[in-house]
């Protein structure tokens, strides 16, 4: 028995997780093995995202309906990220004020370079799906 | 390295009339580089006054928007927008 297994059973054991808990630790101890990897091995890392990609398709059958594509290169969203540093303080504090009237209460001057790309990185795993019900228009924002 | 793009494509069509453009920006970036260069350097003693009369700190500020264009041009390889409606079609695309 794996090492990962042997002490999660010992944790369950000794009462200090549920079999809830134990269950769902085994589960992805055993993840590895399922997918053909050897035990301990860790999935490939998958490479960086390019680009983000928003498409916006009208119900079928609804007539002259809209139909979006936009493909953002992630490198002009890294470009643009760091071009906020070039803001006026003046216009930045405005903008800040407008983004926080919206509710959106985020400063984007606290942004670093190291945020960026961790941001980036774990944008790799969104996708959003969104169907209207009155138009029956379908948004996808996802990565690719 | 982020490859600046070669060609940006514009393309507008409203019901029968449209407009289809291949825009080669290897040709325009550098003669609109050159051009605003040699306006700057010409410009420059002017500038430096105006800037001595109206004295402020951070008065270079508005002049880091040329390399910042530039970097925002680089990084826009590969962009694509293409909006369709019924009879209207803009697509734009850096490629």
């Amino acid at each position: 028995m794996p090492e990962n297994q042997r002490r999660i059973l010992e944790l369950l054991k000794d009462k200090k997780i549920t079999v809830e808990e134990a269950e769902r630790l085994l589960a992805l101890a055993g993840e590895p093995e399922r997918r053909g990897l050897p035990p301990g091995a860790t999935a490939e890392k998958k490479s960086p995202p390019k680009y983000l990609r928003v498409v916006v398709q009208p119900a079928e059958g609804a007539p002259g309906g809209e139909r979006v594509n936009v493909r953002v290169p992630m490198n002009l969203i890294r470009a643009g990220m760091k071009l906020t540093s070039l803001i006026p303080p003046m216009v930045a504090a405005k903008v800040q004020e407008a983004m926080k009237e919206e509710g959106v209460n985020f400063d984007m001057r606290n942004f670093k370079p190291e945020d960026i790309e961790e941001l980036i990185e774990a944008l790799s795993d969104m996708e959003i799906n969104v169907e209207s019900n009155e138009h029956g228009e379908k948004v996808h924002v996802f990565v690719e | 390295m982020n490859f600046p793009p070669m060609v940006m494509r514009l393309k507008i069509k409203r019901q029968r009339r449209g407009v289809n453009l291949w825009l080669p920006l290897f040709i325009i970036v550098p003669i609109t580089g050159t051009v605003v260069a040699a306006l700057f350097i010409v410009l420059l003693p002017l500038l430096l006054i105006v800037a001595i009369i109206r004295w402020r700190l951070n008065w270079w500020r508005p002049f880091l928007v040329f390399p910042a264009v530039l970097t925002l041009l680089s990084a826009s390889r590969g962009l694509e927008v293409d909006i369709n409606q019924s009879q209207e079609k803009i697509y734009i695309a850096f490629k």
